[in-house]
């Protein structure tokens, strides 16, 4: 292909070439030969008529002479050679003009026989210088008339002279139309070769071009099964052609496959999403809906969200996506309630971000899990939980009551067995109570969102009031207690005061009962954000083992080997306490060499 | 004179035992199972003392002192309560109740509170709960008023006196209870020395 471009172009450009040196040769040439020839005319006329000129001067200096009277003194002769000198001269000039016709040979010959006569006869009366009139009269007569016909002959070289000029015109008009005739047959030459090579190159190049454009186009549209036409040569575009329908039908293989994988991939997908009878919603990075299962379709039908996530969700959803972070909650009391056709349903929201290895494909994806029937269970337990505690307590507060009496002995004396007996079971009514009441409290934790009594307090105000309680909490162990506070201005929490003094009591507790004997307990109140106000329990006792850390919020969690009475309901009712309030407990890090439990509540 | 005393409570085997602690020589204890019984026994005889449980089926300990502050017996009140109860706190105490127990209670501990109403007060608070006992919270309040170190108690006594006495009909309850609420485990007779902290 790039051969026969070029084999065109070659043609074309030497074509091209051709024309114009040619053209150029030639007007070159007849330039020259044209100035020749007009040289030559005008110098032959310029002669031609200063011969002429110069015959009638001499004729008007010698016929006065000789029509006059002769004299002894020879005629003065300066002029006449002066003048037979420039006619030689002129005569020279004439037959070197270059002009080469037959008839200007015949003039310049008379001429050459005129100008030499004439002078010959004046000659002789220059050096003769005859005396008779007869003599004279002859010479003028001969002057006369050899003067008029070197005159006629001089108009007669004149027009000949003129004739090679106009001949030598038209014989250049000529030539130039011969130049431009063949110029321009060299360039009409060079047009068709020119369009030759168009057509050849459209053919050949831009048409095949042109069809794999629009195959790509085709292709790019997803027709996989358009082929380009096979040319009939095997030029090398007949391979590019080949290869490119090879590739298209391998393209078209691929898809094949890849359609089928996607349309088995999309029916278990969708499979797995109809089976799944939580409503889940998948959506892009931006937060378009991608996939939705018939659940999450139902559910946004009767909450009349439909195309949208339900504005709580939603909510959340924007949270995560600004953090970029997972909402994976496993508590079903963080659930979200709904009202569907007059029934209330809970919703544990999990919002999961998938993102592919190469992140270029990411999404997110929504599961409402449905814990209507879990919570129901659950405040089906407290309720039975707190019935039942209720309904042994009153009971056992009687028992305990009847056996405190029999111990006092004040109407009669135990005997040692007797005692030991009563003893042994009003500390079981005492265990069996506390536990109740550790039971109670659980149940009222869990549901202390809802009872809950917030009013603006001042937290340093209700640590300072339950210090009394602490220290006296503290006196048999020798514990000094120490209120602390980062500053001056703390402003006051939104909090119930029975629960959060419930949650101080806890930490005091758990640090009173991990000191060592005359240890010291820091209550530090500090403000960490602009949200909160921060209460820290520093105790120097050994800290959380390391393992239990992440349990020790968990309910009926009790550090192992650590002795504790309790039902491991302390921390985890502080927890829910907290969480009611919107504010946060937790553990830190241990530092010099002391634990510290914090609570933030929020700011009111 | 023998000591008379009332016990409402409608637990048996309670109030029996509640009974069977405080009954000596010098103390006839007289036993109701409801807040209409108490009435009628407190309007056929006159008692030193009653003592009330909060949690009645029917009528509830502050509604039976309701009833009897409205019928003209100003007979010292008991009221047996928990913690969880601070509303009856308050309640009671704009009714003139002084004197709590934090159930469970112990079978002393009701023998020391009959001590502490109808003894003689020994402590500057026994002499200002005694004032405020026959409703003299003016002079309750200056026993309390000028105390060199007002203990804890004292000083949430006082916080609670001045609120009675400031309050007025319209006020609002609410606002009143939630200033009382961090003082109320201070007001009980028997106040814990930790508030039921447990292990975690």
């Amino acid at each position: 292909m790039h051969l026969r471009l070029f084999y065109g172009l070659s043609i074309l450009v030497i074509l091209f070439w051709l024309a114009g040196i040619t053209a150029l040769w030639m007007m070159r040439a007849s330039t020259r030969q044209f100035d020749n020839r007009f040289e030559g005319g005008m110098r032959a006329s310029e002669s031609t008529r200063r011969i002429g000129s110069l015959v009638a001067t001499l004729n008007n200096h010698v016929l006065p002479q000789l029509a006059g009277a002769s004299s002894a003194e020879p005629p003065d002769r300066q002029i006449f050679d002066a003048i037979h000198k420039e006619l030689a001269g002129e005569l020279q000039t004439l037959r070197n003009s270059g002009l080469g016709c037959e008839r200007w040979h015949a003039a310049m010959s008379l001429m050459d026989e005129a100008v030499p006569a004439y002078l010959g006869g004046l000659e002789r009366y220059f050096r003769d210088n005859p005396g008779s009139p007869e003599e004279r009269q002859e010479l003028h007569r001969f002057a006369n008339s050899h003067a008029q016909r070197v005159a006629d002959l001089s108009n007669g070289t004149l027009s000949l002279a003129e004739a090679e000029l106009r001949d030598g015109a038209a014989e250049f008009h000529g030539e130039s139309g011969r130049t431009m005739l063949l110029a321009g047959v060299f360039i009409l030459l060079g047009t068709v070769t020119g369009i030759l090579v168009y057509f050849q190159f459209a053919r050949h190049l831009v048409d095949p071009v042109e069809g794999l454009q629009r195959s790509i186009e085709e292709i790019r549209k997803g027709n996989y099964e358009l082929a380009l036409p096979q040319p009939d040569r095997k030029t090398p575009f007949a391979r590019v052609v080949s290869a490119f329908n090879e590739m298209a039908a391998e393209l078209s293989e691929s898809r094949g496959r890849i359609d089928e994988s996607l349309r088995r991939a999309n029916i278990v997908n969708r499979a797995i999403l109809n089976a799944i009878p939580s409503p889940v919603f998948v959506l892009s990075d931006e937060g378009d809906f991608l996939q939705v299962n018939p659940a999450a379709e139902s559910l946004s039908q009767s909450l009349g969200t439909s195309g949208r996530l339900p504005t709580k969700i939603q909510h959340i959803f924007e949270q995560c996506r600004k953090n970029r972070s997972h909402y994976l909650p496993e508590d079903p009391r963080d659930a979200l309630v709904f009202r569907v056709q007059e029934e209330e349903f809970f919703y544990l929201p999990r919002i999961f971000r998938f993102d592919s290895e190469d992140h270029t494909l990411s999404g997110w994806a929504v599961l409402l899990h449905n814990v209507s029937r879990i919570r129901w269970l659950d405040e089906m337990k407290t309720s039975l939980l707190t019935t039942v505690s209720h309904e042994i307590k009153t009971p056992l507060t009687g028992i305990r009551m009847v056996l405190l009496l029999l111990l006092e002995e004040r109407s009669g004396s135990l005997d040692e067995m007797q005692r030991t007996l009563v003893g042994s079971a009003s500390a079981d009514c005492e265990r069996l109570l506390v536990t109740l009441n550790k039971l109670l409290e659980l149940s009222r934790a869990e549901s202390g969102s809802i009872h809950l009594n917030r009013i603006p307090l001042s937290l340093p105000a209700s640590v300072e009031a339950m210090r009394p309680q602490f220290e006296a909490a503290g006196s048999g162990r020798r514990l000094k207690f120490r209120i602390e506070r980062t500053g001056d201005d703390i402003p006051k929490v939104l909090a119930d005061p029975v629960r959060l003094s419930e949650v101080f009591s806890n930490l005091v507790s758990n640090a009173i009962d991990h000191s060592p004997d005359g240890g010291e307990i820091v209550l530090q109140i500090s403000k960490p954000d602009a949200e909160h106000i921060r209460l820290s329990v520093f105790d120097q006792g050994p800290g959380v083992p390391e393992g239990s850390q992440s349990r020790i919020f968990e309910r009926f969690y009790r550090v192992p080997c650590q002795g504790s009475q309790g039902l491991g309901l302390g921390l985890f009712i502080s927890r829910d306490i907290m969480i009611a309030h919107e504010g946060r407990i937790g553990l830190l890090e241990r530092s010099e060499d002391r634990t510290e439990f914090f609570i933030d509540v929020p700011i009111a | 004179m023998r000591r008379r005393l009332l016990v409402v409570q409608n637990d048996a085997t309670l109030r029996l035992g509640y009974a069977y602690a405080l009954h000596d020589p010098s103390t006839s204890v007289e036993m109701a199972a409801t807040g209409t019984e108490a009435l009628e026994k407190i309007a056929a005889t006159p008692f030193d003392a009653v003592f009330l449980d909060f949690r009645m089926p029917g009528m509830d300990g502050i509604r039976v002192i309701e009833t009897m502050r409205r019928e003209g017996y100003l007979v010292p009140a008991v009221l047996c309560s928990t913690l969880q109860h601070p509303h009856a706190t308050w309640q009671a105490l704009r009714l003139g109740v002084v004197d709590f127990l934090l159930k469970p209670v112990q079978p002393a501990e009701l023998r020391d509170m009959v001590d502490f109403i109808l003894g003689t007060p020994r402590t500057r608070l026994g002499q200002a709960m005694w004032a405020a006992r026959r409703g003299d919270l003016e002079e309750a309040l200056r026993v309390l008023e000028t105390p060199p170190e007002p203990d804890s108690a004292e000083t949430c006594w006082l916080k609670a006196l001045r609120l009675i006495r400031e309050f007025r009909p319209g006020d609002d309850h609410g606002k009143l209870e939630e200033e009382l609420r961090s003082c109320f485990p201070m007001l009980v007779f028997n106040r814990p020395v930790s508030a039921g902290g447990c292990g975690g």
